[in-house]
């Protein structure tokens, strides 16, 4: 592309300015502040717009106006012409763009530049790739901000675009988002969400207690209900219990006044009938005749006594035996032959027992008495039986026992003859004789005996012995029966002489007939006396308890009340029966028990409820809590994005610059170093980047390798030149103009020839475009036409 | 025939902190119960014979003693009857508010297990149960038999599942299940989204929220309202918000100015909404190429739309205007990001946005310094 003609209506300071530049090298002189960067701002403006307002508002035009102007350029054989009013914002900008070739207007894009459109490159590449300015001077800029001017061209191609710089931008921007720093957004965010959980954790926990706290007094509330309704029925029941009681002691008092009116009534009739008016009796009376009362009474008990006793008697009389009687005739009869034989027979007995008792005294222990035949008899067993087994050593024995058995033989036989070897004693004499004595009267005496049934004398003896027994209980029952009869007789008379006292004590009140009646009334008027004395008696004491159980209330007060209760209790649910079983200590300890346990449970049931209306967060705080922690983690998650985006465009940038080193270093330093050689004639033949990205170069043929910071401005100037060309033809493949902006001012006069030179020579080879140099240096034009090459000078005013 | 006029509503959430929109809250606290009174006077124009609120009528269990007051003055002005069954928001615990005393008599809260209500001369059941937790994972729905006789009508807080095995906290029930009640029609809540099915001649619904809170409950809301008969059911979605959310992205392309984002805001809300934009609440994404240099001033430009608007959050999603292709020709560096940027695009489109984000930020550095637009 090449600038035909520069037409500036009005920017800044220039108004009305035409410049026509020449396709070769053209050289625009003006003193300093003559406008020389305006015009550079002027064709960057027309081709890519000028920005933000402020630079719009820098280049207003100083008479007033709109910024305007027109440029004419040819492009790929295209001659265009452009014109363009710059408004206050690039909306505002009106553009005209016409291809003057065709005639024919171009209707850009909306918001397209016509350099983008036209040129294809866009302002980034167009700068870096067309104007050239200074590397800077030790003057008026420092070693740094060359250094990075250099380092960002021989690394970006662009000398504004510092990787470093452009990286930690980057980094700081991902930085305010996220690191360690107190201020970073995603940290303070996610913190604030932390603490915000953790709170929505304590609420949870705050909240679940209160569930639980809930939970308790609901169970709670249900306990309390029922046990109330248990303490209302039991006090109920209690009640009707106590009202009931009350009741009770209100008939009983009732029972008592009635029974006291009763009592009284009985007694004071009584009283009355025997104490009072014209028949009273006076006590003396009604002692008196109770002592004879109680006397005839007596009489009539003894009387029965003995009646009794009579009867027993009679009863014993008949009970006995009198069949024995029966041979009394008979024993009258021969009362004479029987009592001369029991004489006789007596008399015998008597001598027998005499002899039994001799006899006795003969048979104590004595030597001779010792030989009784019975112990004889048991030796000679003995003797025998000791021959016996001799004889089985000695036969001759056998026959020894044969001899001693045979004489033990005879003599037992003579023995139970009775026949006494030693012969007989003369008490067994006697004996015997006493026996036959005795045998000789029963017999005389067997047809007696025979009539009498008995056997012999002795059982006459028990015969007669009997009769007499039973003829002496007769008598003596007949004698007591008439002693009997003898005393109830007296005390039939003593019971006469009380009873005709007793009428006669009645007389004076009433003429008695009889003495049943006498002894009627005299009964009537004793138990009328008992009577009275104990219904005297019962009507004191129930007056007394009466007295006692009214407690000085009024009767009638008590009837009252009484009966309303009564009225009361039959409206209750609990039947009397019912509730007079609770009247009872149980009730009470139920009772009791019932009321400790609801006062319990309310008491806990108060202090849950306060606990939990005293708990400050709930399900409300959860809500907010929630919607906030929801907030947060969207925003969270929006700056995560964008935290990641800057991420990646930290990485892009790294991959970027490190394809850049890999392609781009290498062909700067190849074309930079050709371009220094032609510049510095061959003095510098290699422009390196260092791995430091600091360029440095190296002399022809030499290996030593000087960074540029080693070098002079001018020498520095040449390697920022040598860079520009570089880049410029790596940047673009459109052969764009250069408009250098006194790049050449720090070389010296040889270096400006060799440069100058080489720009012209370059531009003839057509190996780079239109050179437009703005200078203020004089020197610098007459460099220029020195080297013949100049075909445009164009000064401003 | 017999009919019975109802109105349905559930999830109003009254009390609701409006962590979304801060600046608002307060404001928006009152417009809810500005909502409950435009749903009582729908009522009295339909002539209804029953309110039925469906649970969370109340954000939390705790809610102000003087927001209770003003709910039960409101409620008790009207002349038909009322019902609540309370949700998991607003269980019927211990110490809930439907547990004081100052409920009017018009309205009846079922605290419990499965209740029935009889209207009087109606020939109607209410059926009704109440979240006595925060969670409920087993279905609150004990059996009972319906008279067949009368218009039965079952309202609970409820979420619908696909079946019996799927979990859920809040007192799940099955389409099937509600199916085999015997009922004419179900009253439910909890999904704040309105959904409605008729089978047949039953109907269910779910009315979703009369008011919006925040912007995951976007565009217009309301109750239902209708008529419920035996063999007979017709029920209408009615619109009763105030204002509505609406999250959207805006187009700013171009935009350098305040007043151009502004104008051009304001003109593609009321190209969608009309006028009603100035009473709806926004989260608008600003999205678009800006001219190189330019970054929305958020803050300025939500102040300038407030002086009309009633509440706008804006988020900046834009981007600079960019000539990709001629920046990928750029040799330099700058054109290396490019290039090295558009090729991650290529294999990876999924994170288009992210590396879209990444070339603005790398060239943004280029620039300059880049920025980092904080919300507040």
């Amino acid at each position: 592309m090449k600038i035909t003609e520069i037409y500036i209506k009005s920017f800044g300071k220039l108004k009305g300015v035409k410049i026509n530049p020449i396709s070769g090298v053209n050289i625009i002189y003006g003193e300093n502040e003559a406008g020389k960067s305006t015009i550079m701002e002027f064709i960057l403006g027309m081709f890519y717009g000028l920005g933000k307002g402020e630079k719009r508002h820098k280049y207003e035009p100083w008479g007033g106006g709109r910024m305007a102007g027109i440029i004419q350029f040819e492009h790929e054989g295209i001659a265009y012409q452009l014109g363009r009013q710059f408004g206050v914002t690039r909306a505002a900008d009106k553009i005209d763009l016409w291809n003057t070739t065709s005639g024919s207007q171009i209707s850009l894009p909306e918001k397209a530049e016509p350099g983008e459109y036209i040129l294809k490159i866009n302002r980034e590449s167009f700068i870096n790739s067309v104007f050239i300015g200074q590397a800077g001077t030790a003057v008026k800029g420092d070693n740094n901000e060359i250094l990075a001017k250099l380092t960002n061209l021989a690394a970006s191609g662009d000398e504004t675009a510092s990787k470093s710089e452009i990286s930690a931008r980057l980094t700081e921007a991902a930085a305010c988002l996220r690191s360690k720093r107190t201020t970073a957004i995603i940290p303070a965010l996610e913190k604030e969400r932390l603490e915000l959980l953790e709170e929505r954790a304590k609420i949870i926990g705050d909240i679940n207690s209160a569930d639980v706290l809930r939970e308790d007094i609901t169970r709670l509330s249900h306990r309390c209900e029922r046990l109330k309704f248990e303490l209302d029925g039991l006090e109920e029941q209690s009640g009707i219990a106590a009202e009931l009681k009350n009741l009770r002691e209100m008939e009983d008092v009732i029972a008592k006044y009635e029974s006291v009116n009763a009592a009284k009534e009985k007694y004071e009739k009584l009283h009355g009938a025997m104490f009072e008016g014209e028949s009273a009796i006076s006590d003396e009376f009604l002692e008196d005749t109770r002592a004879m009362l109680d006397d005839y009474k007596e009489q009539q008990v003894v009387i029965k006594m003995k009646q009794e006793q009579l009867e027993a008697c009679d009863t014993r009389l008949e009970s006995i035996d009198r069949s024995c009687m029966a041979n009394y005739p008979t024993v009258r009869k021969y009362s004479r032959e029987i009592s001369q034989a029991f004489e006789d027979y007596s008399d015998l007995r008597a001598q027998r027992i005499e002899l039994e008792r001799a006899l006795e005294e003969n048979s104590k222990p004595t030597v001779s008495g010792f030989l009784t035949p019975q112990n004889i008899i048991l030796a000679g067993v003995v003797l025998v039986a000791l021959m016996l087994i001799i004889g089985f050593f000695q036969p001759a024995f056998f026959i020894v026992a044969a001899i001693i058995a045979a004489i033990l033989g005879v003599y037992m036989y003579f023995q139970k003859k009775g026949v006494s070897f030693e012969g007989m004693p003369k008490e067994n004499i006697e004996f015997q004789n006493i026996d036959n004595d005795m045998r000789a009267i029963n017999r005389s005496m067997r047809p007696i005996l025979d009539s009498l049934g008995c056997s012999n004398m002795e059982d006459l003896d028990r015969e007669l012995h009997h009769m007499d027994t039973v003829q002496n209980q007769i008598t003596q029952a007949n004698q007591e029966k008439e002693k009997l009869l003898e005393d109830i007789d007296a005390q039939r008379q003593s019971l006469r002489t009380i009873l005709d006292s007793l009428k006669e004590k009645l007389a004076p009140f009433k003429e008695v007939q009889s003495d049943t009646e006498a002894l009627k009334i005299i009964s009537a008027l004793d138990k009328a006396q008992r009577d009275h004395a104990v219904f005297e008696t019962q009507y004191r004491t129930e007056l007394e308890a009466y007295t006692i159980a009214l407690a000085g209330r009024d009767i009638d007060i008590v009837i009252l009340e009484a009966d309303e209760l009564r009225e009361k209790l039959a409206g209750s649910k609990i039947s009397k029966e019912a509730a007079a079983h609770l009247v009872s200590d149980d009730l009470d300890e139920e009772l009791k028990k019932i009321r400790e346990d609801y006062d319990r449970s309310k008491t806990e049931l108060v202090q849950k409820e306060t606990q939990l209306s005293m708990q400050s967060t709930g399900s409300q705080d959860l809500n907010r809590i929630n919607e906030q922690i929801k907030l947060l983690t969207e925003k969270i998650e929006q700056y995560d994005f964008e935290y990641s985006a800057i991420c990646e465009a930290q990485a892009a940038l790294d991959d970027a610059f490190e394809s850049m080193q890999k392609d781009f270093g290498p062909m700067i330093n190849f074309r930079a170093g050709k371009i220094l050689d032609e510049l510095t004639a061959g003095k510098y033949s290699s422009c390196i980047i260092s791995e430091s990205l600091v360029p440095s170069i190296a002399e022809q043929g030499g290996s030593d390798i000087r960074s540029c910071f080693s070098m002079s401005s001018g020498t520095v100037d040449q390697i920022y030149l040598a860079l520009r060309l570089a880049i410029a033809g790596i940047l673009t493949t459109e052969n764009l103009p250069f408009i250098m902006d006194d790049a050449l001012a720090q070389f010296d006069d040889k270096r400006l020839t060799d440069a100058l030179y080489y720009l012209g020579k370059e531009n003839g080879t057509g190996a780079i475009g239109q050179v437009i140099l703005f200078t203020c240096h004089g020197r610098v034009l007459f460099a220029a036409k020195e080297t013949g090459l100049l075909d445009g000078v164009v000064r401003l005013p | 025939m017999r009919i019975l006029k109802i109105v349905h509503t559930a999830d109003l959430h009254l009390g609701s902190y409006f962590t979304s929109t801060p600046e608002i809250a307060a404001q928006r606290r009152s417009e809810q119960l500005d909502t409950l009174r435009s749903i009582v006077s729908l009522c009295e124009e339909n002539t209804a014979d029953a309110l039925l609120i469906c649970g969370d009528l109340f954000d939390s269990m705790r809610v102000e003693p003087q927001l209770v007051r003003e709910v039960q003055d409101i409620l008790g002005a009207c002349g038909f009857l009322v019902f609540i069954t309370p949700g998991n928001h607003d269980p019927a615990t211990p110490d809930s508010c439907y547990m004081d005393e100052g409920w009017p008599e018009n309205v009846h809260i079922f605290k419990g297990g499965i209740e029935r209500v009889d209207l009087d001369g109606k020939k109607t059941s209410i059926w009704g149960l109440g979240f006595r937790h925060s969670i409920e994972v087993d279905s609150l729905l004990t059996d009972f038999k319906p008279d067949d006789n009368y218009i039965n009508i079952l309202m609970m807080h409820s979420e619908l599942v696909p079946d019996d095995s799927a979990e859920s906290r809040y007192n799940p029930i099955t389409k099937e299940r509600l199916l085999s009640l015997g009922m004419d029609y179900c009253a439910l809540g909890h999904i704040h989204k309105a959904q409605a099915e008729q089978v047949g001649e039953f109907m269910f619904v779910n009315p979703g929220c009369p008011e919006g809170r925040g912007f995951d409950e976007l565009g217009d809301k309301g109750v239902y309202a209708g008529h419920v008969g035996k063999g007979f059911v017709h029920m209408e979605f009615v619109s009763t918000c105030k204002r509505k959310y609406f999250a959207e992205r805006v187009d700013v392309s171009g935009c350098s100015v305040v007043s151009e984002f502004c104008d051009k805001i304001t003109a593609a809300l009321s190209k969608t909404s009309g006028d009603e934009y100035l009473n709806n609440i926004y989260s608008l994404t600003l999205i678009g190429a800006l001219p190189k240099g330019i970054m929305p001033d958020i803050q300025a430009i939500t102040k300038k739309l407030m002086e009309t608007m009633h509440y706008v959050k804006l988020t900046d999603m834009t981007t600079t205007e960019l000539d990709i292709n001629a920046l990928m020709k750029d040799n330099s560096l700058r054109g290396a990001f490019v290039r090295n940027i558009v090729s991650k695009i290529e294999k990876d489109e999924r994170g288009r946005d992210k590396y879209l984000r990444a070339l603005l930020y790398g060239l943004r550095a280029f620039d300059g310094e880049v920025k980092i637009h904080e919300d507040n």
